[in-house]
């Protein structure tokens, strides 16, 4: 079923919307959260959770992109989830964010750039600066979590390739931050 | 800025990065074709071009000849014309001279286990496309010294293009300094192009400088 399909049954509150939506998206859902809570259980409840948030947000909501929107709903839940019940502990997604310590310029002031909108927007032009392969390995990575080798497997690609782009990606990006002004 | 700062903002990045635009969490969503078809039409119009213009040179160069009697001659310059365009896809630059030192560099053979790039010494590394061994030359301190100058100083290194690595047969050569960090001069120059821990995969981005080039050679022969 095609996404604006899957749509209009939400905002016609069909029950409907949720196993048309499972059919299509619930693997790659359950995919993202597993990745970030290495745990079956505690994934397959924010995917649950995430249905739910969707049929709450819709009608208002009319997504054009409704697997990005979807995920976006799950990674955050799972990031929730993760920060309340693994706060001492660096699982799957500690390890992705240990990594984006590398793109943190020196005095950053993030509160400054979030109320000014600076760092979502500085983000997104650095994305749409790049090769269409760079950003899907970046987005792969640091927004799905995906493990490296799966990267390369769904890339074609070897998975130290795979890091060593990542590892330019991460130095450009702080160069870009701070080309962008967003230290103080 | 102490590291739990900088995990926190780094938790903070990852955040925001969930707010990226749909367009791309739905582009990395879907299936990934690489380029190949556009690149192989690319390469069979360069080499379509090519071929019709030797074939032109060819022919225009032996009419040439046949008018002015001088066939001998003629059938001399079409084939070196031959020859120099079909050796469009013979290796090039520091392909071509390591290619050249295949044999000579014989005893630094090293199964990939066994390269060592923690050992303290820095050292060339380098590996033959058709082998499945590496080849590792240590350097001497004043080897060292001479060679990092001229890789960190590579802006008039020239750009490679895809056609141009195609024969090479080298699949790759590195700088290992004995701490764990991994440069390839065939890579620009920047914070990207060290590895660590690792003998990356890579695609060439420039031909080292001659200087740089000339002096690896120096070094392994």
């Amino acid at each position: 079923m095609e996404d604006y399909q899957i749509v209009d049954l939400y905002w016609s509150r069909s029950e409907d919307a949720i196993g048309e939506t499972s059919r299509k998206y619930g693997r790659m859902l359950h995919g993202i959260s597993y990745s970030l809570l290495s745990s079956r259980e505690d994934a397959e409840e924010c995917v649950n959770d995430t249905y739910l948030e969707a049929w709450g947000r819709m009608p208002e909501d009319r997504p054009a992109y409704l697997g990005a929107y979807l995920s976006k709903i799950v990674r955050c839940l799972s990031i929730s989830r993760f920060r309340a019940e693994h706060r001492q502990k660096r699982g799957g997604m500690g390890r992705v964010t240990e990594e984006l310590t590398d793109c943190i310029p020196d005095g950053w002031d993030p509160h400054k750039d979030y109320e000014n909108g600076l760092l979502a927007d500085a983000l997104n032009r650095f994305l749409a600066g790049l090769s269409e392969e760079k950003r899907r390995i970046f987005v792969r990575r640091y927004f799905y979590s995906d493990e490296v080798a799966a990267i390369a497997e769904r890339m074609q690609i070897s998975p130290s390739k795979v890091k060593t782009t990542l590892h330019r990606l991460r130095n450009e990006l702080r160069e870009f931050l701070e080309k962008e002004g967003v230290t103080i | 800025m102490t590291n739990w700062d900088k995990a926190r903002l780094a938790d903070y990045l990852f955040d925001e990065i969930g707010g990226i635009r749909d367009d791309f969490v739905a582009e990395a969503e879907r299936p990934y074709e690489r380029k190949a078809r556009a690149l192989s039409l690319r390469r069979m119009v360069v080499v379509g071009v090519s071929l019709t213009l030797t074939l032109t040179a060819v022919l225009g160069v032996w009419i040439g000849n046949r008018m002015t009697g001088r066939d001998e001659a003629g059938d001399e310059i079409g084939n070196a014309m031959v020859t120099q365009q079909s050796g469009s896809t013979a290796p090039v630059g520091i392909s071509l001279r390591l290619q050249e030192l295949r044999e000579a560099t014989e005893d630094c053979v090293t199964p990939k286990e066994k390269v060592e790039l923690f050992s303290g010494t820095a050292q060339i590394v380098w590996k033959y496309a058709d082998e499945d061994t590496y080849r590792v030359r240590r350097l001497s301190a004043a080897e060292t010294d001479r060679l990092l100058p001229l890789l960190n100083r590579q802006e008039n290194a020239t750009p490679v293009s895809g056609e141009a690595s195609d024969g090479n047969t080298v699949e790759g050569i590195w700088i290992t300094l004995g701490d764990g960090r991994v440069i390839s001069p065939c890579l620009e120059a920047s914070k990207g192009n060290v590895g660590y821990g690792e003998l990356f995969d890579y695609e060439p981005e420039i031909e080292p400088t001659d200087e740089l080039t000339e002096l690896i050679c120096d070094v392994l022969s």
